[in-house]
């Protein structure tokens, strides 16, 4: 079984070409938008079978061969709408060692994002990860790093970026990418988040504050479901559909849209290399367990453009880009006159690979990858630790830490509980 | 609330200089109660609020710090959140500017803590704030757990962030006889501080057996990164396979060769990377030999260049590539010229890759090789030349391009296009043009795109001549470009291609670029009239293609074009009107489409126009509640279930509490059911206004009906939803859809009632009731009214309120809503000429001195349903009728007897005047009427006065901003502007005050007696002290501190409180020097202020206000929201 799977993979990334091989070009520029690259070929399991894990069991056309998780619960139901073949596993290191998988997509709780990204990567697999990408900025600069040395393909399972009407935008992302980048709106340019620019910040993600201590259901290993978190006594709040209220494992209503609405921002704002030198917060205090709601968070770019994520929705009026010659509401409104007109004249914006099973096969990199991936959960990181700390940060975006704040820095990197490793 | 005060102080500080009055009576605070006000306050509003009471937090000083850890509970022992919220606060301020002086005190603080608790969780969570804020210091404390199985985690990651040798030094002398998990912890936090003294001991666990040990061992020498561990991890990745294993021997090997190249030692370094890459040939190692290419790469830059070029000649995409990207970061033009001269050497594919390379590269010397690469024999290279061209060159690369795009194939084709629209500079279109009638078919559509895409108005002469083109692919191009091409001037032209084209598709295309010539013309009845005016002229066999233009148009004038049209035409100029009504871009064609919806026109036209009319109704501008009539007049004749599922959807966005009923209603369809709980989701969860009973249980019902993806988030919002609102005074039915109940008849009219005997009455209501059996029926989930009878009432007596009623009626109807016993808000066809109907319906009719008519006509035609919303406050009516605002809270007279004002409350009734009407959905939600307190004849008569009536602040002075009126009560709410107390006009001397108050959990007030208008009221008059003292945060309080007590002097019995929440009462008495305060009948103090200082206070504090014989009475609130209500007092000489 093991010998046969070999041969299949080599045969996949070895039937583009009949000796060395490099790139080929991407096939959206040939086939047009419509296109689709083959999946029958690659294979895929999903690790985490929650609610959103199950999500995946279709995406991409790849058929799923294994599915993972360390809930029993969970991976039962998993197993029975994953149809016939599919096997199961409790501990996510098997199946990285499955020759037989293509494709690893993680559905599990933010804390366990990094190290299974980085050790997915190190077994040679290609990674479909679901937002935020990584709990803290350290793990994500780990997972950059071992995604890129190993030359793996990585794509964070957001999708605004580059498909799908923008939540209340009521547009793609691409026309107003395009506009940015004709500089009709001016320069520096500010973006508002909030319920009238079309985004709502959900605030049900918050945490209880006096868990009681219960008893782990037999089905559950809670000691593997916490892995690199802190030990804390069982509840049932902590786990499943509620874990994003407790900051040892996702940040709240931020961990949980961040992503989302702030990637294809900085997308839009050209800011994919980089973040930004300044985070100004205003929140109720936060507890040291339990994630609450905030009102209010601005994110400063070095060159003056801002993200202001409005939880109030105060901004009532605001326009979702503002800069000093227009504005750019939802629905493509904008008080430039005879706008789509003018923007005609303009380039369009560059394409992207949007179908990551052609990134596996071409080995080219997926639209949202690793790289400007990281960058867009540094946002929500930069948010989720104004948020957490209550004041002023100040980062710089090159170095990847932050200027004259101690406590904020040892955010940056986490040590994780024994023996886990990132 | 002597709490209060500092707070305050430090406000009025910042403008003036009073700083010993502060101190004084910070001073006069023990510091328990200074703690437990602190903590009450927890968690701060804002990082400022944070900042104070932080500040004050620092204040309490090393042992107030301790005391508030002593608080804290092991989980489930008891909420501690306050203090947590107080502890981790703490830590966090003491690691910003202004708390950084007290971080050693705090560190003391937090390691006495540690140390001073059992529990085990306790001392994780101090253990965890050490690790937030601890330095060197904590070392000592901390290493006393790394033996603790528990403990010996979260030490050792405090330890590793403290990072100082210390730390490294601790965790390695426990690491000496450590064995197990703690052993495990160790080794990983010792490779996690990277301290070198360990490598030895390290070493030894490399080899365990045990795969934890060995992982973190190894992972530890990999990051120490030690030469002499060198042998030892290689030989453990190699026996791993270089592969992935669960003891990560291949990744703690690469971590150690990154820590090699980073310290510097770069012959090792190369001599490791470059034995991996040879050895690393297997299928599944090929990501490992990456890796060591990457490392190769960092560390050695250009010198590894060779090993790059390499990569290209050995067997698989993923090596090869990962050379191709790292040679993309290598900058410089010797790079260049090596690839340069590699690729010209390759073909096909490899060559390909290299081009790629180049162009993502940037190095603008490759342009020339790449250019060249246009006329490769492989279709592989010369489209990854097109791509790399544009981005090497930009406008530089056109000319080549363009030249190339004739003899390409279609995928080049669509190449070259795709480099164009991404294309800088002005030159692209020019150059397009001039090339333009030299093309192919292939090329010459594609170009034609990028004209259109571009908008290049210029150049539509050259497209025109593409429309006759006899390549039918061209001519298409050419039609589907026009629309982004042409202005108003170009319409003749546009016109006449529209008759003499004869492909369906392309006379689209016409019609579409004929709307966007049309932009320029202002008004919508201009652009109908250019239309109709070429439709005339035109032959009648063409006239029906102009059709399809007008709903792209709207308005009333396109209306009535398509109308005559439908209405005269037959065969194919109906089918193409009853498209172009399906088609309509605004709501004015709503009554067409349900024409056709309900007519005869095939089962294609009856779900194309009833899709229609559904947008259309969404997408209008009309109020939600005549959506929502018109979205219920097509669930009648929706036939098929996705027609009634596209109904349900569209109610989501229709926020009235009807269209929640209305939506609730086919929850148990077992069809309809998950979309019914989608709408009454969001319905109810947008629009907190319609909570109520009926609300929750449709949610609830709901909550279980969700399926989807997004279903989980849903019902947790759900869930956070209902448990964020109490029971409110929601909407109840008034007609149960079935029977009369609730409704009985008329008898006489409000005067005359009110004059009869109880048993006249009675008789004369079961008569009233029998003649309403007889005139009032119902059918089918409506209330109708056949003609004949008297008015139908409610049993009940209603006084503020809003109502909800459906009605409609025939021609000639009139009807209406008697409010409180009188009549009438109207209801009549407002199409009649014979009285003044034609001002609509909804008025207040019988009005003489206020308005009477309606503020606009909103009526929908007689026959179709209305909706009623009636709110009634006091004397004044405001009325909405289907969504629109026609009375606006306007007087009510009272036509039974005009001398006086309208009944307070009596029932509401349907008239019955003659004619058909019916009624359905009627809802109505009681308002709280707001009635002056008054005390009962009992207490008048024993001498008690109100000293608030629950409505105004009359009696009252001083803070009068943040003390506010709700619900008849006496309310705290701060952050109005307000500064000190509220206090009473008048001075009072000796008294009874009687009250009744409410609290909030911590809830903290007092009520100042014989006090001044300034200054403290605890010290300088009397404070009886006003407190949830069963809170958690207070479970330290002295006696003197209790609920009750006069504050410091005389304490009061506890335990008398009713739980927080409930209301309680309360009696002060006092005269002379007696005090006597009864708590809920129950006396909790009874003693002589005079005795209770002769020897000093219970507080040892000074009191000069027990001297006072006489002074104000006041509340003493902070923070909390305590609520107090009918305050009454007697005052004696």
């Amino acid at each position: 079984m093991e010998r046969k799977d070999i041969k299949r993979r080599s045969f996949i990334k070895a039937s583009l070409g009949s000796f060395a091989l490099f790139s080929i070009v991407p096939r959206h520029v040939l086939g047009g938008s419509a296109y689709t690259a083959p999946s029958d070929k690659l294979t895929k399991a999903v690790i985490g079978t929650g609610g959103m894990g199950r999500g995946h069991f279709g995406y991409g056309g790849t058929p799923l061969v294994a599915v993972c998780d360390v809930d029993k619960g969970h991976l039962d139901l998993a197993l029975s709408m994953a149809g016939p073949g599919v096997k199961a596993y409790h501990d996510y290191r098997e199946v990285l060692q499955l020759p037989g998988v293509d494709i690893v997509h993680i559905a599990t709780p933010p804390h366990w994002h990094g190290i299974i990204a980085q050790e997915a990567a190190r077994a040679g697999k290609d990674i479909w990860c679901e937002k935020p990408m990584t709990r803290t900025i350290g793990e994500g600069i780990k997972v950059v790093k071992a995604v890129q040395q190993s030359a793996r393909m990585f794509r964070l399972n957001t999708w605004f970026r580059f498909a799908d009407i923008f939540y209340g935008l009521g547009t793609t992302v691409r026309p107003v990418k395009k506009l940015v980048e004709s500089g009709l709106l001016g320069w520096p340019l500010k973006i508002t988040i909030n319920k009238s620019t079309g985004f709502d910040w959900k605030f049900y993600w918050s945490g209880k504050t006096d868990l009681e201590t219960m008893t782990v259901p037999p089905e559950l290993d809670y000691d593997f479901w916490l892995g690199p978190a802190p030990f804390k006594p069982y509840n049932p709040h902590r786990v499943h559909q509620t874990f994003r209220g407790y900051w040892d494992y996702d940040g709240g209503g931020l961990g949980d849209m961040g992503q989302h609405y702030l990637d294809p921002v900085q997308y839009i704002l050209g800011k994919d290399d980089t973040s930004p030198v300044n985070i100004t917060v205003d929140a109720p205090q936060q507890h040291p367990d339990a994630c609450s709601s905030w009102r209010r968070i601005i994110l400063t770019y070095a060159d003056g453009c801002r993200i202001i994520l409005d939880g109030e929705n105060r901004d009532v009026e605001a326009a979702f880009i503002e800069g000093p010659k227009g504005k750019l509401y939802p629905g493509f409104r904008s008080d430039i006159p005879d706008l789509v007109r003018k923007l005609a004249g303009f380039p369009d914006t560059a394409p992207q690979i949007t179908d990551f099973n052609e990134s596996v096969k071409t080995r080219q990199k997926f639209a949202l990858n690793e790289s400007n991936g990281f960058r867009s959960c540094t946002l929500v990181n930069l948010a989720i630790l104004a948020v957490k700390l209550g004041r002023e940060l100040k980062f710089d975006p090159v170095k990847l830490e932050f200027t004259g704040d101690e406590e904020a820095n040892r955010l940056i990197n986490q040590p994780m509980r024994a023996p886990w490793i990132i | 609330m002597f709490r209060i005060r500092s707070l305050i102080i430090v406000a009025i500080l910042s403008i003036s200089f009073a700083l010993t009055a502060q101190d004084r009576d910070t001073e006069k605070r023990t510091p328990a109660t200074r703690i437990a006000d602190l903590l009450a306050k927890m968690p701060a509003r804002d990082a400022p609020d944070l900042e104070k009471l932080m500040q004050e937090m620092a204040e309490s000083g090393e042992d107030g710090l301790i005391s508030i850890t002593g608080m804290i509970t092991a989980p489930g022992m008891g909420d501690d959140s306050r203090i947590r919220y107080a502890v981790n606060g703490f830590s966090n301020f003491v690691m910003e500017n202004n708390g950084l002086r007290y971080r050693q005190m705090c560190e003391r603080a937090w390691c006495k803590a540690l140390a001073g608790t059992e529990d085990k969780e306790i001392k994780a969570f101090m253990i965890s704030q050490l690790q937030i804020m601890g330095t060197g210091d904590a070392v000592e404390s901390l290493a006393g757990y790394l033996s603790d199985e528990r403990l010996c985690d979260p030490a050792s990651r405090a330890l590793v962030v403290i990072n100082t040798t210390e730390a490294g030094t601790a965790l390695l002398k426990s690491f000496s006889t450590a064995s197990g998990k703690i052993l495990i912890s160790l080794a990983q936090a010792l490779g996690d501080i990277r301290n070198p003294d360990a490598e030895e001991s390290l070493a030894k666990l490399a080899n365990s057996g045990d795969i934890n040990t060995r992982k973190t061992a190894l992972y530890a020498l990999g990051n120490i990164g030690m030469e002499q561990s060198a042998d030892q991890l290689y030989t453990q990745a190699k026996n791993a396979g270089f592969a992935f294993e669960p003891s990560r021997a291949t990744a703690a090997y690469l971590l150690w060769l990154d820590r090699t190249g980073e310290k510097g030692n770069i012959k090792l370094l190369k001599k490791q990377a470059e034995r991996l890459i040879m050895e690393c040939t297997g299928e599944n190692q090929v990501q490992t030999r990456c890796e060591a290419l990457a490392l190769l790469v960092r560390y050695t830059g250009e010198k590894s260049l060779s090993r790059l070029l390499a990569a290209s000649d050995a067997a698989g995409i993923e090596y090869g590539n990962a050379a191709l990207s790292l040679s993309e970061g290598l900058k410089g033009e010797k790079v260049t010229a090596a690839w340069i001269k590699k690729g010209a050497r390759l073909k096909d594919l490899p060559k390909a890759g290299i081009i790629r390379m180049l162009g993502n590269r940037g190095d603008k010397e490759a342009f020339g090789f790449i250019v060249a690469s246009l006329n490769d024999p492989s279709r592989e290279v010369r489209l990854a030349s097109v791509i790399s061209a544009q981005k090497l060159g930009g406008e530089r690369s056109l000319s080549y391009l363009l030249e190339f795009i004739n003899k390409a194939d279609q995928e080049e084709v669509n190449c070259v296009k795709q480099a164009l629209l991404t294309m800088q500079g002005d030159q692209v279109i020019p150059e397009i043009g001039k090339i333009m009638p030299r093309l192919e078919a292939g090329p010459k559509i594609a170009m034609i795109e990028v004209l259109a895409s571009r908008r290049a108005s210029d150049k539509l002469g050259l497209v025109m001549e593409q429309v006759n083109e006899k390549n039918p692919a061209v001519r298409k191009a050419a039609f589907n470009a026009l629309s982004e091409m042409v202005e108003q001037k170009d319409l003749p032209v546009l016109f006449s291609l529209l008759t003499k084209t004869h492909e369906p598709e392309n006379i689209m295309a016409i019609r579409k670029a004929i709307v966007s010539a049309l932009q320029g013309v202002d008004t919508e009845k201009a652009k109908s009239e250019i239309v109709m005016l070429e439709m005339t002229r035109a032959d009648a066999a063409m006239q029906p293609r102009f059709y399809a233009i007008f709903p792209e148009i709207g308005g009333a004038m396109a209306l009535e074009v398509i109308r005559n049209a439908f209405a005269t035409g037959s065969g194919e100029a109906r089918d193409e009107a009853i498209k172009a009504f399906t088609g309509w871009k605004d709501a004015g064609a709503c009554r067409d489409l349900y024409a056709i919806m309900t007519g005869h026109f095939g089962k294609d036209y009856q779900d194309s126009s009833f899709k229609a009319y559904v947008r259309l109704i969404v997408s209008s501008a009309f109020p939600a509640d005549q959506k929502l009539l018109m979205l219920r007049k097509a669930m009648e004749v929706a036939s098929v279930s996705d027609q009634k599922a596209m109904i349900l959807e569209s109610l989501g966005g229709v926020r009235t509490f009807t269209a929640l009923v209305f939506a609730g209603g086919y929850l148990d369809d077992p069809v309809l059911g998950s979309r019914a709980a989608t709408a009454v989701m969001n319905i109810a969860l947008q629009d907190t206004t319609l909570f109520g009973d009926i609300t929750s249980g449709l949610l609830l019902k709901a909550a279980n009906k969700l399926s989807g993806s997004e279903s989980d988030y849903e019902r947790e919002a759900i869930r956070k939803f209902l448990a964020g609102r109490q029971a409110a005074n929601g909407f109840v039915p008034l007609f149960n859809g079935k029977d009369l109940s609730g409704w009985k008849g008329l008898v006489e009219n409000p005067v005359i009632r009110s004059k009869m005997a109880p048993s006249v009455l009675q008789k004369k209501q079961k008569a009233a009731d029998d003649i309403m059996r007889k005139g009032w029926i119902v059918k089918d989930g409506i209330l109708w009214f056949g003609g004949n009878g008297e008015n139908l009432c409610t049993v009940k007596p209603y006084g503020d309120f809003e109502m909800l009623v459906d009605w409609k009626i025939n021609p000639g109807g009139d009807a209406g809503i008697y409010l409180r016993g009188a009549p009438q808000v109207q209801i009549w066809d407002a199409s009649r000429l014979d009285t003044d109907a034609k001002v609509g319906s909804g008025g207040l009719y019988n009005n003489e001195v206020n308005e009477k008519n309606p503020l606009t006509v909103a009526d929908n035609p007689v026959g179709d349903w209305n909706t009623f919303r009636i709110m009634m406050k006091g004397e004044r009516v405001t009325v909405y009728l289907n969504g629109l605002l026609v009375v606006d809270n306007i007087i009510m007279e009272n036509y039974w007897d005009r001398g006086i004002p309208i009944f307070p409350s009596e029932q509401i009734e349907l008239q019955a005047h003659g004619s058909l009407v019916g009624y359905r959905d009627i809802y109505i939600r009681e308002i709280q009427q707001p009635e002056p307190y008054r005390v009962s004849s009992e207490e008048s008569s024993e001498g008690f006065k109100e000293l608030f009536d629950g409505m105004s602040l009359n009696n009252w002075q001083g803070n009068t901003k943040d003390y506010i009126v709700e619900n008849g009560c006496i309310v705290f709410r701060p952050g109005n502007g307000g500064i000190g107390n509220l206090y009473t006009r008048k001075e009072y001397r000796n008294f009874i005050l009687r009250f009744e108050f409410q609290l909030t959990p911590a809830g903290n007030s007092g009520i100042g007696i014989r006090a001044p208008l300034n200054g403290d009221a605890a010290y300088g008059g009397m404070e009886i002290q006003v407190l949830d003292d069963n809170a958690d945060v207070y479970k330290n309080l002295e006696q003197y501190q209790y609920h009750g007590s006069v504050y410091g002097v005389i304490p009061a019995k506890r335990g008398y409180l009713k739980p927080v929440g409930g209301w309680n009462s309360e009696e002060i008495f006092i005269n002379g020097n007696k005090i006597k305060v009864t708590l809920n009948g129950m006396v909790i103090v009874n003693g002589d202020i005079a005795e209770a200082s002769r020897n000093g206070t219970l507080d040892h504090k000074d009191h000069p206000g027990l001297k006072n014989e006489k002074g104000y009475i006041g509340f003493l609130s902070h923070d909390s929201p305590v609520q107090f209500r009918n305050i009454r007092i007697k005052t004696m000489e």
